[in-house]
């Protein structure tokens, strides 16, 4: 009785072909969306703004012009200052006569000036960085190379 | 009779599944050992950092719960920020709603008042720090600004805090 042996050769069939092309379709998918993600460039216009820091540590202020400023919530570069004024802090409180009257605020300074903003700006208004939609009056946390602060957009300018 | 002799015979399929469990298993391991820290971080521009943090209208109960060459760590991610080089309180001010004049002038300033029972900590803390491609000093993933918060822990004590100054070797 002739005993015979099947040997069952694997061979490259359409499923394998398949299984291989997803796969390296998936791979390829994800370095390019990768690649271009990370080499992604926006054309970011560049604005100025009037800035207001109120209630800053007389003793530390450590704010110059031309500090780079970053965006605290991203650490993204943003912009910087192109200049700025220190001067009193002011409060409204009572008198003797229980006048309201304006006050300084012993150890404490109110910072003003202007800032340079990259970003883009579109009929909605002016995007900080392409991505956050910033308007008048938005306090916003940024940091330079010795100071985090919080800084409130008075004007956008142009 | 038949006997069919099934040879598992190594394809290219199977090279490429193993490839990818490869990659994936050492992928992950690379992670993990980066996140634990066990591979080091570039320590060619790590450097000695000295600054300073305020605890803001503390109790006086609290006075005691520091001292120096204590650890200090960050209460919410519990990495090492340092450990304490010096300590100072003074009593905390507060601004009250009436302002007075400078004799013979209208010029008003904001009345002041010490706190009896709370005080103002001033904690320096000395760590090693890292400095970014921007300057700027970082105490692990902690940033050493002016004004940076942080989430202070020493021993059972914890408390949001503020950076009032530093200084880098």
């Amino acid at each position: 009785m002739a005993t015979k042996n099947i040997e069952d050769k694997p061979r490259f069939n359409i499923a394998d072909a398949i299984i291989l092309i997803v796969t390296v379709l998936i791979i390829a998918g994800i370095v390019l969306r990768v690649y271009f993600v990370a080499n992604e460039k926006v054309e970011l216009d560049t604005i100025t703004a009037e800035f207001r820091i109120t209630n800053i540590s007389s003793e530390h202020i450590d704010l110059s012009a031309q500090d780079m400023l970053y965006l605290s919530s991203d650490n993204s570069h943003v912009g910087y200052i192109i200049d700025l004024n220190v001067g009193d802090m002011w409060e409204y409180a009572y008198n003797a006569q229980g006048e309201l009257v304006k006050a300084t605020v012993p150890g404490k300074s109110l910072v003003t000036g202007t800032l340079a903003l990259k970003g883009v700006t579109n009929e909605r208004g002016f995007y900080l960085n392409g991505t956050m939609l910033v308007t008048e009056g938005d306090e916003i946390s940024f940091y330079t190379k010795n100071r985090e602060v919080i800084i409130k957009i008075v004007k956008i300018t142009g | 009779m038949e006997h069919a002799n099934k040879k598992f015979r190594f394809n290219i399929i199977d090279a490429f599944v193993i490839l990818l469990i490869v990659a994936l298993i050492l992928g992950t391991a690379y992670f993990i050992l980066m996140e634990t820290g066990f591979i080091p971080q570039d320590q060619a521009n790590e450097r000695t950092i000295t600054y300073t943090v305020r605890l803001s209208e503390t109790e006086e109960q609290y006075l005691g719960s520091f001292a120096v060459g204590s650890e200090v760590f960050n209460s919410s991610t519990f990495d090492s920020l340092g450990s304490i080089y010096a300590i100072e309180h003074q009593k905390t001010r507060a601004i009250s709603p009436f302002a007075e004049a400078a004799d013979g002038t209208e010029q008003y300033s904001v009345r002041q008042a010490e706190y009896d029972d709370k005080y103002d900590i001033y904690i320096t803390v000395q760590a090693k720090a890292t400095i970014d491609e921007n300057g700027i000093a970082y105490v692990g993933s902690q940033r050493i600004t002016i004004g940076s918060c942080v989430y202070f822990k020493c021993g059972n004590f914890a408390a949001t805090t503020y950076i009032t100054d530093f200084s880098v070797a």
